[in-house]
């Protein structure tokens, strides 16, 4: 048997439905009403699709929120505005004893 | 099919009957069970119906767009472990347990059955698509989600595991 003649066979032997599948399906249909396009967008939604969904912008927000704050820290350059404040009183303090305010 | 995305039960039941023998007969060689075949075309055609005015005829036709259906059900219905498939194992392996040397018809039916059953699903799901229910490769592509040239490799391996695996069956035989 080559080739051609084994894969023909399934072109030949097809398998037929029994009879009572169709009018079972039929049946079953009737209890059950066609959705309209939008009841349909929201049963996609409600799959598993948006669960991937979430699970793909999820890290997408979270990456976002700690790249802002990592932002809004190197404004500073490392410091907080409290620590900054009394380093520059310092450096005026020195600057004051050194050369006396009468100088300045 | 626009009628029945109306809610036209005639229009439906007019496509049920149009299409239910070959989707069944895909479903059949998909499972190889009676029962678990007679389900899937059942869920296909529910969802057909219910989501009949999702089918866009400019994408696809519509048996293209119900094996397609199927396909997907198969695939998650098995994932589920409501179908139980043959496992995946490699063609040597499968001619082990055929000594028959009759040359039936039957005997080579049931044989074919089950060599193409023991093939990967998405090179089985490729070869019954094309052989069993005359596809394209571009329709095959579409009901597989893969690109055309993918659907040609896909059925490039299978036809090639199936003449290997016929091949080793009938030297055996010979033997």
């Amino acid at each position: 048997m080559n080739d051609e003649n084994y894969l023909d066979q399934l072109k030949h032997e097809q398998h037929t439905a029994p009879d009572y599948l169709a009018a079972r399906i039929i049946a079953n249909a009737a209890e059950l009403a066609p959705r309209d396009p939008w009841s349909e967008l929201l049963c996609w939604f409600a799959t598993r699709r948006l669960r991937g969904a979430l699970a793909a912008v999820c890290p997408l927000v979270l990456g976002f929120v700690i790249g802002l704050g990592v932002d809004l820290n190197a404004s500073t350059d490392g410091q907080d505005l409290d620590t900054y404040g009394v380093v520059s009183s310092w450096d005026n303090y020195e600057y004051f004893e050194e050369y006396g305010n009468d100088e300045i | 099919m626009a009628m029945a995305a109306r809610g036209d039960r005639d229009a439906y039941g007019i496509l049920v009957r149009r299409h239910v023998d070959p989707l069944y007969n895909y479903a059949f060689r998909l499972c190889r069970v009676s029962a678990d075949a007679e389900d899937l075309v059942q869920e296909t055609l529910l969802k057909a119906w219910t989501s009949a005015s999702s089918f866009n005829p400019r994408k696809a036709k519509l048996t293209t767009w119900l094996h397609r259906i199927l396909r997907n059900r198969f695939i998650d219905t098995t994932r589920k472990g409501r179908i139980e498939v043959a496992e995946e194992v490699r063609l040597e392996d499968v001619t082990e347990g055929f000594h028959d040397t009759s040359a039936d018809a039957n005997y080579a039916g049931a044989t074919l059955d089950q060599l193409i059953g023991r093939l990967p699903e998405s090179q089985r799901s490729a070869l019954l698509l094309s052989h069993a229910q005359g596809f394209s490769n571009q329709q095959i592509a579409h009901i597989l989600g893969v690109s055309v040239r993918a659907a040609e490799s896909l059925l490039a391996r299978a036809r090639g595991n199936l003449r290997h695996a016929y091949a080793t069956l009938i030297n055996e035989s010979a033997e």
